[in-house]
């Protein structure tokens, strides 16, 4: 008898037992989400697109030399609400960021596009039982995403003056194409820009005509969905040119012709004169010497100033785009 | 469906459920309020409400007669020079638009330009002052500003400093910063002097570096301090005494802060005029922390954020906002920037609150991490064990290199130099960042070896004016990192 009730007494405890836990526990879905601490807790899971963003810009935002030039190493506290920040969707699409103060030397990193207020991440999928809690969401294909940092150079804003929303060529077309151009591949988070060379040939032409006996040099943005070069005061792009030397010979210095660019506030004697979108900018080579043979090149520099702005030496303080030979 | 549980087995659950979980809230709520526009209604009303008379219906002055004043002005010496300044007074407001045109005239000759800035600084009025002040913020030409600059420091009303600190931001110009500085100082706010410190040592001409150097001099002088050190401390570390405070802020440089403040708003996009106002706010002076702690409180996160921020930048001069920094570690939209500004202001009472919130593994990370390098800011041994716990402790990787920092900071060695050693090479970690806490240990490092130690580090340096490449950088790291190895003092 007693044995009888010792079993009875354990099945009613692991009842009980049972009962509490199914009153109690929480559901599935209401587990507490991921508390994200590092960008480096999505790389198990995302190899490729981590393995991208480690060797894309947006990863250096903290650390790119140029940029350390530009804020002083970053004594210029302005620079950092956007080389280090917050999550997008914490201070909302459109809105500007706001300045985060832990691992910012992971710069613009996933936490910052992809974190949701709440928990869970921005994706592009629902998939609630992943341990990072994708959901779905559209906003991140859209400009206005980008706006709260790229814009405060206005490039948005660049953008959305273009013909480029009526194609329905957003941001991502160009800096976040699908990989191997197959949708079902995802998007590139190399996130191309201005440090890649071959993205900023394709955004422009340069050309010579001749008019009459001299030279007219030609710079059209063709492919740039916004102002060619972008993010205005922080970068620049120059026309040189110098006369045609033959082979062999060592070619003179090259001389300076034209300067794209937006001025620093209160900077004096720049004109703001960025080439928009599917515009050609005339420029004529009327300098001593420019009315016969004559090598034209155009320069990219990341950041705008030469050693020696007097003397500028393109070759080594900037990148070569394009460059013409002009033989009348 | 679920049957109802026991009342009394209920209950026991349930307290033993709630001794496991959090612990309960508090009860304190760091208030949102309009805290902007509270300030800017009560700073209109004082200037309203201020002894300073409206001003005057503006006549209508004949340019040519105003000219006529500048050319005698700037042809004249002794008693004749001040003919023109008695009657320019009589003119009123009128005069001022006129004036400002010669000033600003580049074809107009050099003595003619500077007598329409001293006849403009002789009519003092507010619309005269602004005509300066556009002088001081848009002439290209750097001797016209510099000119506005030093006659604005004449003219003594306090509400331009906002205007003059934000032009300081992008002054290029050598001469016209020393100027600058100067009219500053006249005005009670001493921000110029890092940069003349500066200029003194290194200005382009030997001119110009002893220029820097008598203005330094004859700013302490007028601060009543023996030294510029002396002063340079009373504005940047503390000034218990107030000795800098002679007179309160005017009515309206109160008015001009709120109007700062407002732009930290989020409905302003773009972060250029959102930095300038942060610039100007961080270096108003300490009266400044009064306001800046009301508008911890606003409804707007921008404004709650950004002010902390600037409170953060003010540095030991913002300690009084210690008290509200703390109470602001509650509010989750607010306490991250709190904690680092609580660690730049050097205020100690908060030590124990940060200690327990960087102990607590269920304080948000961002706010554990904050914490971290607060409390090696404040450096009261008190925290070394809670710093300490942190390393290797399987927190995340930027809360234990943040902890080793602190301790550096802190002038530990050990465990926490050698976690910053291996975070030289951990790709996962701030390897920048490690590096700089190391150089930081090692130039507080006392011995012979230490100093051999320090020349070697320090010839890997790039030269003065150059920053290197990333690659460039990984090299240096990994060259500075077989150094400390080779010395012994540190092993995998």
């Amino acid at each position: 008898m007693t044995a009888v009730r010792v079993v009875i007494g354990i099945l009613l405890l692991g009842a009980t037992v049972w009962i509490l836990t199914a009153v109690f526990a929480p559901p599935e879905a209401e587990s507490a989400p991921m508390q994200f601490t590092s960008s480096q807790q999505c790389k198990e899971c995302h190899a490729e697109v981590f393995a991208e963003w480690e060797a894309s810009w947006h990863s250096k935002a903290w650390t790119d030399p140029d940029v350390l030039a530009l804020s002083e190493n970053f004594s210029n506290t302005d620079c950092i609400d956007c080389h280090a920040p917050r999550p997008v969707f914490f201070t909302g699409i459109g809105n500007r960021v706001l300045p985060r103060s832990s691992r910012r030397s992971e710069g613009v990193d996933c936490i910052a596009c992809h974190a949701l207020p709440g928990g869970g991440v921005a994706g592009t999928i629902d998939k609630p039982s992943a341990p990072c809690r994708p959901q779905a969401t559209i906003e991140l294909q859209r400009p206005d995403f980008c706006a709260g940092c790229h814009n405060q150079h206005k490039t948005v804003d660049q953008w959305r003056a273009s013909r480029y929303p009526d194609l329905g060529l957003g941001c991502l077309e160009c800096h976040m194409p699908f990989r191997d151009g197959d949708p079902n591949r995802g998007r590139s988070h190399l996130a191309m820009g201005a440090h890649d060379l071959e993205l900023v040939r394709s955004a422009v032409e340069l050309r010579g005509v001749r008019e009459g006996d001299r030279w007219t040099i030609e710079v059209e943005n063709v492919g740039a969905g916004h102002s060619y070069p972008t993010d205005e005061r922080s970068r620049a792009s120059d026309v040189f040119w110098r006369p045609l030397t033959p082979a062999g010979e060592e070619p003179p210095p090259w001389k300076h012709l034209y300067r794209f660019r937006s001025p620093y506030r209160y900077e004096v004697g720049i004109e703001d004169n960025l080439l928009i979108a599917g515009e050609t900018r005339r420029i004529p080579l009327d300098a001593e010497g420019g009315d016969g043979e004559v090598e034209v090149a155009l320069f990219y520099k990341l950041s705008p100033y030469y050693r020696d702005p007097d003397n500028p030496d393109p070759e080594a303080e900037a990148r070569l785009v394009h460059t013409v030979e002009l033989v009348p | 469906m679920r049957k109802p549980i026991p009342p009394l087995l209920g209950s026991i659950l349930l307290s033993f459920l709630c001794a496991c979980g959090e612990q309960a809230p508090s009860g304190f709520v760091f208030e949102h309020y309009p805290a902007v526009s509270q300030g800017l209604a009560a700073a209109e009303k004082a200037v309203a409400e201020s002894a300073e008379a409206p001003p005057a219906a503006e006549q209508e002055v004949d340019p040519q007669h105003v000219a006529g004043l500048v050319h005698m002005l700037a042809n004249s010496r002794g008693r004749t020079r001040e003919l023109p300044l008695e009657e320019i007074v009589t003119l009123g407001d009128g005069a001022a638009p006129p004036l400002a045109v010669i000033a600003a005239n580049s074809e107009q000759g050099e003595n003619e330009r500077r007598a329409a800035c001293e006849l403009l600084s002789r009519l003092a009025t507010p619309l005269a002052t602004e005509h300066l002040l556009q002088l001081f913020e848009h002439s290209p030409e750097s001797w016209i500003r510099a000119q506005a600059a030093w006659r604005l420091g004449s003219l003594g009303h306090d509400w331009v400093i906002p205007r003059m600190l934000r032009r300081f931001k992008y002054e290029k110009d050598e001469q016209t910063v020393i100027w600058m500085s100067d009219a500053l100082a006249k005005l009670g706010n001493y921000h110029g002097l890092d940069v003349l410190w500066q200029l003194a040592e290194t200005a382009a001409t030997e001119e110009l570096r002893a220029a820097a150097a008598e203005r330094l001099n004859t700013i302490a002088a007028g601060a009543e301090c023996e030294t510029p050190r002396e002063l340079w401390d009373l504005w940047f570390v503390a000034d218990a005494d107030r000795r800098l405070y002679r007179e309160s802020p005017s009515p309206r440089l109160v008015l001009a802060t709120w109007r700062e403040i407002e732009q930290l708003s989020g409905e302003h996009f773009q972060l250029r005029g959102v930095d300038e106002s942060r610039f100007v706010l961080s270096r108003l002076g300490a009266w400044a922390t009064e306001p800046l702690t009301s508008a911890l409180h606003d409804e707007d996160v921008y404004v709650r954020v950004h002010a902390a921020q600037v409170i953060e930048r003010m540095g030991l001069r913002g300690v009084e906002a210690g008290p509200s920094l703390v109470e602001a570690l509650s509010d989750p939209t607010l306490a991250t920037e709190a904690a680092a500004a609580l660690g730049s202001i050097g205020y100690a009472g908060a030590e124990p609150v940060m200690r327990a919130l960087l102990e607590d593994t269920a304080t948000d990370h961002e706010l554990r991490v904050a914490c971290a390098a607060s409390l090696g800011r404040l450096g009261i041994p008190a925290s070394l064990e809670a710093l300490f716990g942190q390393l290797d402790s399987g927190a995340p990787l930027d809360l234990e290199q943040t902890a080793a920092d602190a301790l550096v900071r802190m002038g530990s060695e050990g465990a926490a130099t050698q976690f910053l050693f291996r975070a030289l090479s951990n790709p996962a970690a701030d390897r920048p960042g490690a590096e700089s806490s190391l150089e930081r240990w090692l130039a507080n490092r006392e011995g012979d070896d230490a100093e051999a130690l320090r020349a070697a580090w320090a010839a890997l340096a790039p030269p003065a004016g150059v920053i290197h490449t990333t690659e460039e950088a990984a090299r240096r790291r990994e060259a500075r990192k077989q150094l400390l190895e080779k010395s012994g003092l540190f092993g995998e």
